[in-house]
């Protein structure tokens, strides 16, 4: 019994990893003081569940709101080198029923945590027409799973999680391409799984994966129309790292100056190991204009 | 001189980044436990809002004005069942436990309820239908479409009811009739009867096509209804409280385990009145220290049957036969 409730804690945990930002700087590195910030609030909600839900719980629905800020900073006025970080709240509300509750009653457990801490370093390799540019990632959770539901004694493993819970670094090479008022960009990451979990005991081990980012966009006026498809492919198959493919468009409205309204949707294709579902998400964004 | 400890790759990552994270934010949890059928065995007689309702395909609408029950010898008309009929009866009494076949620790489909009709073949009798010798099953039609097939020698024991607990049989149990099959599980029990056919052949009935079986006897079983499964109690005295049931084999003994089977220690009957009837039990039970609990309950019957070793069904679609389990947190 215990080996399937921490499956079922896992298939929650594979399920609540957490959206990217919707504007990173992408290939394009900024220069010494050149900043980007947003404010965002994103929805996701599972459609269906893709991963083995033992034990003596059953999910009904989950729903992830995730209100996040992200930055990106210019550091050098030589060649460019560029911090970016983004810190998520989650509040993950997760509702299932047991066998032994009565016909039609669902149960609810919902958690408020810090998400994963992500902050990057990226220089340009190339700057041209075409960008080229490297960085490197570090995911820190700034949770505990340990403590997740702890107090809520056997019925602990109901409650989702906020992330795998592990240390991960992510070198990442973007290609970049703009001509006229289209762009397009393309992300490959190598996902190093460092097996460090923080505040987790668990005996699971992660597998590597390849982080993929495909965007394009076109500007009409103050209108900045993408589509983006995201994935993330392990390198081999397990019962427990999620894998995912997702599509979606995504909008940016410059309403003053730097300031735009952001809007994106995405749904997922395919996923392992995980809940599969869509995603909508709102943000506000401030971003330092070029000097005229 | 002692070792250095040694770090590796995960507790030097480990101990860098707990420095950065892990600790900013408390948890911030909350649970609502869904709603757990509750008071089923804390009442000797199921409250009727409360008593387990099962069907294959919904409450049909059945005008109680017009409906009529036509028996049949292999498909010939020899009698008719009205409501005006039962009108002229005066019902008796019985009292009688249901349990569904498909039902098992989850959703612990059992109630025990004072019914109100008379045995099958005095009604029989009263309206003159006589049985020939070739005749081996009763085929029951019912309003909502499903059927199923009794033996005939059921005919001396079943009964036909009209009246739940003092009142008229609702709708969701069958109104304006139902009948109740002694040793057999509900699906043997059908409700909105509108045709029995007394025929030479068995009949493969609705559940019964779809595996389930065709004898449908209750199988030796406990439930524990308090406390539930997954849930915290406090250290000091527990009553552990359920039911067990094995249709016409009354229940004689019930034993708990709170070690994992190593030593057995029996329950109090608190409630029983013969067969067809449920066995309700209490046991009170004082852990000496706090931590997770496996409580079983195993039952055993008049005849020597026992339930199974296992909390699970050994045949699920055989009706469930299981000692239940539960796991508690003693805190």
């Amino acid at each position: 019994m215990a080996a399937c409730r921490s499956k079922l804690r896992w298939c929650k945990a594979a399920g609540l990893l957490l959206l990217p930002s919707l504007a990173h700087a992408g290939a394009w590195t900024r220069e010494l003081g050149s900043h980007y910030v947003r404010a965002g609030y994103d929805v996701y909600g599972a459609l269906s569940w893709n991963a083995p839900v033992g034990g003596a719980t059953t999910a009904l629905g989950y729903q992830a709101h995730t209100a996040s800020v992200y930055a990106e900073v210019g550091l050098t006025p030589v060649w460019p080198l560029q911090l970016y970080t983004t810190l998520p709240l989650l509040y993950s509300d997760l509702q299932f029923t047991t066998p032994d509750a009565a016909e039609g009653s669902a149960g609810r457990a919902t958690s408020l945590q810090p998400g994963d801490l992500r902050v990057g370093l990226q220089t340009s390799l190339y700057r041209k027409s075409v960008q080229l540019a490297l960085g490197v990632e570090l995911k820190v959770p700034l949770y505990r799973n340990d403590d997740i539901g702890a107090a809520q004694g056997l019925w602990k493993s109901v409650f989702p999680l906020p992330g795998e819970g592990q240390l991960d670094v992510t070198p990442q090479l973007r290609l970049g391409w703009s001509g006229g008022k289209a762009f397009g960009e393309l992300m490959v990451g190598y996902r190093f799984r460092t097996e460090a979990f923080l505040h987790f005991d668990t005996p699971a081990t992660l597998v590597d994966g390849v982080p993929m980012n495909l965007k394009g966009g076109v500007t009409f006026g103050r209108v900045l129309v993408m589509a983006e498809l995201d994935a993330l492919v392990n390198v081999s198959r397990d019962p427990y790292t999620r894998e995912f493919v997702s599509v979606g468009p995504a909008l940016m409205v410059t309403v003053w100056e730097g300031l735009a309204v952001e809007a994106r949707m995405s749904g997922e294709l395919w996923v392992d190991n995980a809940a599969q579902g869509m995603t909508g998400g709102l943000g506000l964004s401030w971003r330092s204009m070029p000097k005229q | 001189m002692p070792d250095r400890p040694h770090l590796d790759r995960r507790q030097v990552l480990q101990l860098g980044a707990a420095t950065l994270g892990g600790a900013l934010m408390p948890a911030c949890d909350k649970l609502v436990l869904p709603d757990f059928p509750s008071g089923q065995a804390t009442a000797p007689i199921t409250p009727t809002a409360s008593f387990y309702r099962q069907s294959c395909c919904g409450t049909p609408e059945v005008d109680a004005d017009a409906w009529t029950l036509t028996v049949r010898v292999n498909g010939d008309e020899v009698a008719e069942i009205t409501t005006d009929l039962l009108r002229t009866l005066t019902p008796r009494t019985k009292e009688h436990t249901l349990q569904c076949i498909g039902g098992g620790p989850g959703s612990q489909q059992i109630s025990n309820a004072l019914w109100g009709g008379l045995p099958l073949r005095e009604l029989l009798d009263l309206l003159g239908v006589e049985i020939p010798a070739s005749v081996t099953s009763q085929k029951w039609s019912c309003a909502d479409g499903y059927h199923v097939g009794v033996p005939v020698e059921d005919v001396e024991t079943m009964w036909a009811v009209w009246e739940l607990n003092d009142r008229p049989l609702p709708a969701a149990h069958g109104a304006p009739l139902r009948l109740l099959t002694p040793g057999r599980y509900g699906t043997k029990n059908p409700k909105w009867p509108i045709e029995l056919d007394l025929i030479d052949e068995p009949h493969v009935g609705f559940w019964e096509s779809r595996g389930w079986s065709d004898e449908a006897f209750y199988k030796p079983n406990s439930f524990i209804v308090v406390p539930r499964d997954r849930t915290f109690v406090e250290l000091g005295e527990i009553e552990v409280r359920g039911t067990a049931f094995a249709g016409d084999d009354p229940v004689t003994r019930v034993e708990v385990t709170t070690d994992g089977g190593q030593s057995w220690q029996d329950a109090t009957l608190t409630y029983g009145n013969g067969p067809d009837v449920w066995t309700l039990w209490s046991f009170l039970w004082t852990p000496s220290e706090s931590g997770t609990y496996e409580v079983q309950a195993r039952i055993t019957t008049a005849s020597g049957a026992m339930s199974s070793p296992s909390p699970d069904a050994t045949n699920r679609l055989e009706g469930y036969d299981g000692s239940m389990q539960v796991e508690v947190e003693v805190v």
